[in-house]
């Protein structure tokens, strides 16, 4: 079978190869190009030596062959008119849009690397450079710059920021297509000056400002004076102190933290300190969700961190909402402590990581990397509560900006469903849950109960083993149907292109790939319909299987031989769950986490020598069941791969309900979801799988099991011919609930 | 720019090269236009196609869009390469063939009937399953076996690796292979 795709595949490849058209072919496509794009040239083959000699002429230049059709006086008034419209626009063209000569602005000072990138290749820049019309000024990671542009104003970059300073009549306009810059006006300039970013405009004379752009949005900020923001046709003024985002993803962030990166920023906080205008800052959060925070970019590490207890913002006018950060008690003072966020008037707070100790303010690049707003389950129902009544793209949007901070349950989750106002928003909501999956539950929903005392947990934990013995052999032979659908992200990568640092966009979690194949669970086997996955109804990349029976049988059996102990209670939709933690060293665990492919170098013939991925390592998990009969209700399974291979991360959950197959209950598999990271690429030179270094790509699969039924012959001999009170009717598998279990796991 | 690495290559464009570009495009063009016609006609299997790439790619330099003129001829290479992948992705869809098709069938040079017509038949599989590639994976694959440069000189035009490159090929040809055998399997 190799041997033939490979053969094809070479065969197309020749097959494209051939396929080159003839001399002739060429040069009248050449021709119809040439004309469309109002160039001549004149193609003429040479019979002898099949070579083209092309003889260009530019169509300005005068023709000769033209010059006898020119007749100017059928056209008199016509050349009039058309002599008048050139006027006007000569005239319009030179008060706005011609492009004065000259330089646009000058580099004060660098920090760091930063760099020219222009048509004539990209160079370095150092203090005392100019940027001309068209050029752009791009700074690496940590670097710090300031321009001075023609009429005076100056404006401070930040790190990985890209510019250019472009202008048109008496008008300035700094394109910023990402990253951070704060801009001092000059006085007394009499011409307009902007600053625009992919989706703003700000119009601005003799103030200071700070504007942040980058995937999610553009966020402007107001130090002194005021500035018009331009956003999807409306024109809003900002005055100091004030801060507006152009999107609803980009939650509310203090101007202290924006400015945080400048080398002036001791001056800004003292302008920002004359200005007392607490109620001005909460009125221009556009994302008004209480709790939230929200930067540009996504990093784990990476959090405000102020004074303890000092307040930040606080809702007056109202004072139904207090925000406050405090440091945590039990990490006062060291180098990874935690920062709690805390809201009076709320049930919950939020905690995140926090990269440095206590100070005023974070590095810079820590104040660019953030997080996107941490929600509790909570927050979200409230946020959502009003979600079918506004556009399904705007609650996707919404929703794309989000992370939950607890686990979002089943149930929950559909009747959320249920009320987004479209796919987008659906879509969205199914990636916030599955990337909850493997939290904790919110508070609300783990009662107060005491801890089972051990002989109990002991007789839970027995009940569970039975459990796991006897249901695997309790499954009829079924056909259930297998929805997945696939997420990926895609990483931020900076690589060095022919023409300078080329950086491919980062992009959130996105479907990839919906598929939906039939499950037969025959004889204890569970076989997924080939004919439809080779027909393309799959999803490549991570894949699960053995939902129905064999995952449990390892992790329990696994378990056994590493570490269980008591979870907690949780309150499930069907009533009171048990919940045991476990943990597996590696040496006593057969959970393989595999991958395609690691590369270990290159064979003889240039090709890559590769191999899958494929690794038994240690994980941890929870066991859900019910605690009357030992059902598995839901099972996680965390791996515990060391750092620096090729995966980093591999996880997966499956819940398991009660479900009717022949007019019997069950408890199959319902829903489960599996999460992958690894690395996309190797970095430049590394041929161990032990130095993978840079960004990770996600894999996100959600699966859905649903139209159970019965498969194959199924019979029953009854003795007398008639049913026992309560038995049902209907058809029951041959594996009767009442056969002895299987010693597959023992304790 | 950098800024337009990988954005699609517009087929068409109503923006015109000025008087005074048009000179040096010419030049350009006389140089170039070859290369890049042929490169776009292997990808996309159609001269109509390869010519709006081409129009497309010219367009752009004109438009001052494009590198220094010394690095022209690489940059116009790569573009049409990129221009004909994004072509062919997004006419994956389309099912109609067009008229140049039946044009193109005459002028195959091959040594039976059945035999052109198959080649045609896997040839257009393969344009199939390259549209559907990644982007970055679609360009290696064609730079390496349709344009036939070693992985050092792909490294080198695409600013990575030689592993990279290595490792990006094998994924990417297992995923033709995957799927050329389902097109192959669909047309049995």
């Amino acid at each position: 079978m190799r041997r033939d795709d490979e053969k094809l595949l070479n065969d197309a490849v020749r097959a494209m190869q051939a396929d080159e058209p003839d001399a002739a072919q060429v040069a009248a496509s050449a021709g119809r190009v040439a004309a469309r794009l109002n160039i001549d040239f004149v193609a003429s083959g040479d019979r002898f030596s099949n070579a083209l000699r092309l003889t260009i002429v530019n169509r300005s230049a005068p023709a000769t062959t033209r010059a006898s059709d020119w007749q100017p006086r059928r056209f008199g008034w016509a050349l009039a008119a058309c002599f008048a419209l050139m006027a006007c626009a000569l005239f319009l063209y030179k008060a706005y849009w011609q492009i004065p000569a000259g330089v646009r602005a000058e580099v004060r000072s660098v920090d760091g690397f930063a760099y020219r990138i222009s048509n004539t290749g990209d160079r370095p820049l150092s203090a005392g450079d100019k940027l001309a019309e068209g050029e752009h000024l791009r700074t690496s990671g940590g670097a710090h710059a300031v321009l001075q542009l023609t009429d005076g104003s100056t404006v401070e970059v930040n790190e990985r920021s890209d510019l250019g300073v472009g202008a048109r009549g008496r008008s300035m306009t700094v394109t910023l297509d990402t990253g951070s810059v704060i801009v001092q006006a000059a006085k007394g300039v009499s011409g307009h000056l902007y600053v625009k970013t992919p989706d703003c405009r700000v119009a601005f004379t003799e103030t200071i400002f700070s504007v942040n752009a980058g995937i999610k949005g553009s966020r402007v900020a107001v130090l002194q004076g005021s500035v018009h923001v331009m956003h999807d046709g409306v024109d809003t003024l900002i005055e100091a102190g004030g801060q507006v985002a152009t999107s609803g993803n980009l939650g509310a962030a203090p101007v202290e933290d924006q400015i945080a990166w400048s080398h002036d920023r001791d001056k800004y906080l003292t302008l920002l300190a004359q200005l007392s205008a607490p109620q001005n800052q909460v009125n221009q959060i556009p994302f008004p969700s209480p709790g939230s925070t929200s930067e540009m970019t996504n990093s784990p590490n990476s959090s405000r961190i102020d004074h303890p207890g000092k307040k930040v913002l606080e809702n007056s006018g109202k004072g139904e909402s207090q925000y406050s950060i405090a440091e945590h008690p039990e990490s006062n003072g060291q180098p990874e402590n935690h920062m709690n966020l805390q809201m009076a008037g709320t049930s919950q707070g939020v905690a995140v990581p926090a990269p440095m100790a206590s100070h005023d303010f974070i590095t810079p690049k820590a104040a660019i990397a953030a997080p996107v707003a941490k929600f509790t389950v909570a927050q979200l129902e409230q946020t959502l509560a009003t979600a079918h009544d506004r556009p399904d793209a705007e609650v996707a949007r919404q929703l794309s900006g989000l992370e939950l901070s607890e686990r979002l349950n089943t149930a929950k989750l559909a009747q959320l469903k249920a009320d987004m106002p479209g796919d987008k928003a659906r879509e969205q909501l199914v990636i916030l849950a599955d990337s909850a999956a493997f939290l904790d539950p919110p508070a609300a929903e783990i009662p107060a109960d005491a801890a089972p005392d051990p002989a109990a947990a002991h007789q839970m934990l027995t009940q569970v083993v039975n459990y796991v013995n006897t249901t695997t052999r309790q499954l009829p032979n079924l056909i259930a149907v297998r929805d997945t659908i696939g997420f990926e992200d895609q990483p931020q990568e900076d690589v060095q292109g022919e023409t300078g640092i080329a950086t491919t966009a980062a992009m959130p979690l996105h479907t990839v790939g919906k598929s939906s194949v039939s499950v037969t669970y025959s004889d204890h086997k569970e076989v997924v319909d080939k004919k439809a996955v080779n027909h393309g109804a799959h999803i490549n990349g991570l894949a699960t299987s053995g939902e129905f029976g064999p995952v449990l049988i390892v992790v329990v059996g696994d378990a056994l031989q590493g570490k269980i102990t008591w979870g907690r209670w949780e309150q499930g939709a069907n009533g009171k769950e048990a919940v045991f933690h476990y943990a597996v060293p590696s040496d006593k665990a057969h959970y393989p986490v595999q991958f395609c492919c690691q590369y270990y170098g290159l064979r003889q013939d240039t090709l890559p020598a590769v191999n899958p991925f494929k690794e038994i390592v240690g994980y941890h998990g929870e066991i859900v069941f019910d605690p009357a009969s030992g059902a598995i209700l839901r099972i996680t399974m965390e791996s515990e791969l060391p750092h620096g291979e090729l995966v980093t991360k591999a996880s997966l959950m499956i819940e398991y309900s009660s479900v009717e197959i022949g007019g019997q209950k069950y408890i199959c598999p319902v829903r489960s979801v599996s999460n992958l990271k690894a690395y996309d690429e190797l970095p430049t030179g590394m041929f161990s799988m032990s130095k993978y270094r840079g960004p990770t790509k996600n894999y996100l699969r959600d699966v859905a099991f649903s139209q159970y039924r019965s498969f194959g012959t199924e019979s029953r001999i009854l003795a007398g011919g008639s049913l026992a009170p309560g038995e049902p009717s209907g058809p029951v598998s041959a594996d009767s609930p009442n056969s002895i279990p299987s010693r597959a796991v023992t304790h | 720019m950098n800024r337009q690495k990988g954005e699609p290559v517009a087929a068409a464009s109503p923006v015109m090269p000025s008087m005074e570009s048009c000179a040096i495009l010419s030049q350009l063009f006389a140089e170039h236009h070859r290369r890049v016609l042929i490169a776009a006609w292997r990808i996309t299997g159609s001269m109509a196609d390869a010519e709006d790439v081409a129009q497309a790619v010219f367009l752009r330099l004109a438009g001052g869009k494009g590198p220094p003129i010394a690095n022209a001829g690489s940059y116009l290479y790569r573009a049409a390469i990129n221009g004909a992948i994004d072509l062919l992705r997004r006419q994956k869809a389309a099912a109609a063939e067009p008229l140049e098709a039946a044009i193109e069938v005459s002028a195959w040079q091959g040594s039976s009937p059945e035999a052109e017509a198959s080649n045609r038949e896997i040839g257009a599989w393969l344009r199939l399953a390259i549209g559907e590639l990644a982007p970055r994976a679609a360009e290696m694959f064609t730079l390496r076996y349709l344009e036939e440069l070693g992985n050092r000189e792909i490294a080198d035009l695409m600013g990575t690796s030689q592993a990279v490159v290595a490792v990006t090929l094998h994924r990417a040809r297992t995923k033709l292979k995957k799927r050329l055998r389902e097109l192959k399997r669909g047309r049995q």
